[in-house]
């Protein structure tokens, strides 16, 4: 078995009275890809927040990536390691285009110069099949999809270790879906490990290797993708809910 | 990447006009005006690099002014430096108040930068007031030093000398913007205006970004100020007032915040327009209302500046 990439020991996060994340300790393993899944509301997204200081750090606990502490590190430089994050909600910097983009991830959190810069953004782009004729455009102007790509694609330039994605697939019609799901194998392929949350269940079960429930900020299930959806306490908490 | 026919057409042709005023307006008061307005651009677009590229309301920019004004008129006159290398002074010197001022301000958000960059302001102006020895209080200083270029004096060319200076720096300051705004610096400038936590997320460290903008931003405001402590010979207290920061502000608003040369052109046209306007009785004090007023209006009507209006009016092929 190979040593965590990313571990979390007992992380916690309340919100006033609330306990969004509540004693969570989890590792995820160099090269997987590890799904979390979840009812709304049950901390998926803090959980990501607060592993990358982005825009809140936790409560209590402590976080470990390629064995290094990092929950005391200012955001910029956990993402300049290689632990990079998509957001849920739609982010994007209006005035930039999708090189643009690209260009300045590459630059700061890749470290890369000019020249060098500019061909990892061109590379992701093609990567991410993003439509050649629309890079230059300004952000503000793209579609929903090609923002969804953009904001991967942005990720992708940082150069990550881990890519972090908060349900990558919602909005997507069956056919995004499908590319998604090719794109993230082949990611992970060349050697990137993902953790992803998704409520397209068929994309979590299909790419990941395993998976951990969340209810209520608590770990619920966690452990091999089929195994854990067979698990009551799952059904019940998650699928039930839902139904 | 886009480059369109207006927007690099557009400033070479005024450059040109500009290059030229002199020979027609032989008069050193139009000249004043001029140079005057060559000033207020420098402060106004670079001020915009701050406010308009990073959104940092930083509303101690004139306090940079003030420190160039300083430098240069203590530099030249107190210690008998060059004319020329005391205008200079001025930036570095101004860059260093942005520092002491940045990292405080790198930190807090929206309101609390306002407040706390004019209170920086009014320290500042308040230190110029109580250390009299050195820079003349209240009073100011007078009779500094002026230019001289081997034996071309610059007080018998009816301010040929200066203007063609004040365009310079002019010039020189806005190549320096638009290399600044064009690199990925600029554009992470623009990232950490929009989306902080996005850009954080792509390695940008948010409170350096702000910080490094407002030391740049500093650095041809303060030489501004060295050259117009030079030019016109005085330093006083009043270029930390409430005057010129609300003008200089309303030329960053109405020209565009976050254009290159909306601030530049409205400059030009306000430098002109409260000139205009004093020249009309009983309007001294007033125009500061009336510029006001427009500046409200054109923030109502036309968000971007006049110059994004003017934009969206010219056919889009020619742009
Ligand atoms: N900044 C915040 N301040 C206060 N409460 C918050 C904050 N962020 C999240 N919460 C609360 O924490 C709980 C967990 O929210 P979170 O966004 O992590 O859920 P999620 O699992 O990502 O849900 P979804 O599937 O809807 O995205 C919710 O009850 C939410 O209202
Ligand atoms: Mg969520």
């Amino acid at each position: 078995m190979t040593d965590p990439i990313l571990q979390t020991k007992s992380v916690t996060k309340v919100f006033g009275g609330l306990t969004a994340v509540k004693d969570v300790s989890f590792e995820v393993r160099a090269g997987e890809i590890f799904g979390i899944a979840g009812p709304n509301g049950s901390g998926k997204s803090t959980l990501f927040n607060i592993i990358t200081s982005i825009p809140f750090t936790a409560t209590s606990g402590e976080i470990y990536f390629k064995g290094e502490r990092i929950d005391r590190r200012p955001p910029y430089r956990i993402a300049q390691s290689g632990l990079c994050r998509t957001f849920q909600k739609d982010a994007e910097f209006p005035d930039l285009s999708a090189r643009e983009t690209l260009l300045v991830s590459a630059v700061y959190n890749g470290r890369l110069r000019g020249g060098e810069a500019a061909a990892r953004a061109g590379r992701v782009l093609e990567r991410v099949e993003f439509s050649a004729a629309r890079s230059d455009l300004p952000s503000r102007d793209l579609s929903i999809y090609e923002k969804k790509q953009l904001m991967i694609a942005s990720a992708l330039a940082c150069d990550p270790a881990v890519l972090m994605l908060d349900e990558p697939a919602s909005g997507l019609t069956k056919p995004e879906i499908g590319k998604l799901d090719d794109l993230l194998v082949s990611l992970n392929r060349s050697g990137i490990t993902i953790v992803l949350i998704e409520h397209v269940l068929s994309l979590l079960l299909s790419v990941s290797q395993r998976l951990m429930v969340l209810n209520y900020g608590e770990i619920l299930a966690a452990g091999a993708p089929a195994d854990v959806v067979k698990d009551p306490a799952v059904v019940e908490a998650y699928l039930g809910a839902r139904a | 990447m886009k480059t369109s026919l207006l927007r690099a057409a557009l400033p070479l042709a005024a450059l040109a006009v500009l290059a030229v005023v002199p020979v027609f307006a032989i008069d050193s008061f139009t000249r004043h005006l001029f140079i005057i307005a060559f000033i207020y651009a420098i402060i106004a677009s670079n001020w915009n690099l701050s406010l308009g590229h990073c959104g940092v309301f930083n509303f101690g920019h004139l306090t940079f002014f003030g420190v160039g004004v300083y430098t240069a008129a203590i530099a030249a006159k107190t210690y008998g430096v060059d004319p020329w290398i005391a205008i200079l002074l001025g930036g570095p010197a101004a860059a260093v108040a942005a520092f002491l001022i940045a990292a405080p301000v790198a930190r807090l958000k929206g309101i609390y930068v306002v407040l706390v960059t004019f209170a920086f302001g009014q320290l500042v102006m308040q230190l110029v007031l109580s250390q009299s020895a050195t820079t003349g209080g209240a009073q100011g200083m007078v009779r500094i030093p002026y230019l001289r270029l081997g034996d071309y004096s610059f007080l018998k060319d009816y301010k040929l000398g200066y203007y063609y200076v004040a365009l310079g720096l002019l010039v020189v300051s806005t190549l320096f913007l638009k290399l600044v705004i064009d690199s990925p610096f600029g554009k992470s400038l623009k990232a950490v205006r929009d989306a902080e936590d996005y850009a954080a997320a792509r390695g940008i460290s948010v409170s350096r970004q702000r910080i490094l903008v407002l030391i740049l931003s500093a650095i041809f405001t303060g030489i501004a100020g060295g050259f117009y402590a030079i030019y016109l010979r005085v330093a006083s207290p009043d270029v930390f007032g409430f005057g010129t920061l609300s003008l200089a502000l309303s030329m960053v608003l109405i020209g565009g915040v976050g254009t290159t040369y909306g601030p530049i052109a409205a400059a030009l046209a306000l430098t002109f327009a409260t000139e205009a306007l004093a020249g009309i009785r009983g309007f001294e004090e007033a125009r500061f209302i009336v510029i006001a007023v427009a500046m409200i209006l054109v923030l109502r009507l036309a968000p971007g500046g006049l110059l994004r209006l003017l934009e969206l009016l010219v056919p889009k092929s020619l742009r």
